[in-house]
């Protein structure tokens, strides 16, 4: 059996009759980036408000850390930090303060602000009040609040919303670091897939209410997703002749689903055993944008 | 507990609203030391003068807005989410926000009394200082202005604005002026039962105080009302 971090089953959440969250089956396993995917307004932040106990779900159980959310809400909180959209904040008090606060709740030693602090790179703001913060020094902020209780699993609701490319990077980099460095777990919301595309190690896609797919990004890539193109001298003869179902020729070019090296070579092999002849051999990756436009039927905003 | 409520207070210390505990009592000193008293019983009619406006409209009022301040961090910029997202049960988030509001109330009242002495002592006062009146008094009606205080609390976690707790909480103190004479139907009134448990205790029945029963059973009561409700209704709150 493997062992998940979250997993919920039948996850439904219903705001006045509208099911807003529905039947998820989630599955993060520990040690994963898991990267949730899915255009504005499709269930993401509600999804994450049921994981941290901020909100009922309708129907549906949640697991984490293999106990049930409902009768160990402390246990689990307790072990996972969060930053559920916007970041939150008293704008009132400096950064230093903002982290004092939780700290106080979370029994955790006072050294523990000047690491996430670093970490965040905020420790030279660390005196000022946050309602004169940035957006993306607010955003920093609120990844170290999420990171203070050193906890096992990270969920981060968009969080490079409103940074700048530089901002979106470093925490990009933070983010991947994780698992190996802390072997934290994170849950990763987006509604950006090539951001997704550049920690996730696992993927969900999430699109009005419903999960469409969930896998390992690997496991995708493999999946049929490149395929080989033959440039040659006549290719709607060679079409016939590949006979594959899954030969195309689109504009002069033959293309078949992904092969491996040897079973290139055997087609090279029987096309120029016939006479005909190839100027180019080459593999196209299908950018995992096109991929996920299949699998989500097309939704555009992705 | 101690560390939500260590949390909360770090939230406070460093907010303005401390200085909202002085206004009354430095507005009541300047009532008392505006009117002329004369007669044996001078601090008694000191005190009652500083307490009208202080009990009638102010107490009502601060209890209002320090049960807003409470909230007010926390609806501002998305508090609500990270602090429930904590490992701290709801029960004492809510419990520690009702301890500061009790402590700022607690608060004005010493400043109030300490004012008082204070406006007694500048006036000149020869006689001795009724202290047990006093502290009943200036206790009475802190204790009577936990119930509305527990009430605001519960407006100041539905709605997640600072005004709309607010004007609730005018709305019904304004008419506090007519109301208190009702002696029926004063003691029934949150916002009239800190006005009447400051005065409720100038008799006495050898030597000791008596207690108004129907203004504190009415006001332990409603306390455990609102309180509880209050904490119901946030125990289930989503954010
Ligand atoms: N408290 C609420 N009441 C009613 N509808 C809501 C509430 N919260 C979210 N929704 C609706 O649920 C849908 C999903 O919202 P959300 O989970 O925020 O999406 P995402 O985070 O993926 O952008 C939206 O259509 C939104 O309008
Ligand atoms: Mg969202």
């Amino acid at each position: 059996m493997e062992k998940f971090m979250i997993q919920t089953k039948g996850l439904t959440k219903t705001f006045k009759k509208k099911k807003v969250v529905e039947n998820l089956d989630l599955q993060i396993k520990e040690g994963e980036i898991y990267g949730f995917l899915g255009p504005n307004g499709a269930g993401k932040s509600t999804t994450i408000r049921m994981l941290l106990g901020l909100a009922r779900p309708s129907s549906g159980t949640i697991e984490m850390f293999g106990k049930n959310l409902q009768d160990n809400k402390s246990f689990i909180l307790k072990k996972t930090g969060s930053l559920v959209e916007s970041p939150s904040y008293y704008g009132h008090l400096t950064a230093y303060e903002n982290l004092e606060v939780l700290r106080r709740l979370l029994e955790i030693p006072k050294s523990r602000i000047d690491e996430v602090l670093s970490i965040v790179r905020l420790n030279r703001e660390a005196k000022r009040p946050v309602k004169g913060f940035s957006l993306g020094m607010k955003q920093r902020l609120g990844i170290a609040a999420a990171m203070l209780g050193n906890p096992e699993l990270l969920i981060l609701d968009e969080p490079t919303n409103g940074l700048d490319p530089s901002g979106i990077h470093e925490i990009r980099e933070l983010i991947r670091s994780l698992p190996k460095e802390h072997g934290t777990t994170v849950l990763v919301s987006s509604h950006l897939l090539s951001e997704i595309d550049l920690m996730a190690t696992q993927l969900g896609i999430i699109a009005k209410g419903q999960l469409v797919f969930q896998n390992s990004i690997e496991e995708i890539r493999k999946k049929s997703m490149s395929r080989i193109g033959f440039h040659v001298n006549n290719p709607v003869e060679v079409k016939t002749l590949i006979n594959s179902s899954h030969a195309v020729n689109e504009e002069g070019i033959v293309y078949v689903d992904y092969l491996a090296d040897a079973k290139v070579a055997a087609m090279i092999d029987v096309i120029v055993s016939h006479k005909y002849e190839i100027y180019r051999v080459q593999e196209e990756k299908k950018s995992l944008e096109e991929i996920f436009l299949t699998i989500t039927n097309g939704e555009a905003s992705l | 507990m101690l560390r939500m409520f260590h949390a909360e207070l770090l939230k406070m210390q460093k907010s303005s609203i401390w200085s909202l505990t002085l206004v009354s009592p430095l507005l009541a000193s300047l009532i008392g030391l505006g009117i002329g008293i004369e007669g044996p019983v001078q601090w008694e009619q000191l005190m009652a003068n500083m307490n009208i406006t202080h009990t009638v409209l102010f107490l009502p009022l601060l209890a209002g807005i320090f049960s807003s301040c409470t909230c007010r961090f926390e609806h501002v910029d998305g508090g609500w989410k990270q602090l429930l997202a904590q490992p701290v049960s709801r029960g004492l988030v809510y419990t520690s926000k009702f301890l500061i509001v009790t402590l700022l109330l607690m608060l004005t009242q010493l400043l109030f009394l300490a004012v008082l002495m204070i406006t007694g002592w500048i006036k000149g006062f020869s006689g001795d200082i009724p202290w047990e009146l006093f502290l009943l008094s200036v206790g009475g009606s802190m204790f009577a202005s936990l119930p509305l205080a527990a009430l605001q609390l519960f407006a100041s976690t539905i709605w997640s604005s600072f005004a709309a707790p607010m004007a609730l909480n005018v709305i019904f103190t304004l008419p506090n002026i007519l109301i208190v004479n009702s002696e029926k139907f004063a003691p029934y009134y949150p916002w009239a039962q800190p006005f009447l448990a400051a005065f409720s205790l100038t008799d006495k029945v050898g030597g000791l105080p008596i207690f108004d029963a129907t203004l504190y059973g009415v006001v332990v009561s409603s306390f455990f009302l609102f309180f509880v409700s209050g904490l119901a209704y946030f125990q289930r709150k989503e954010v």
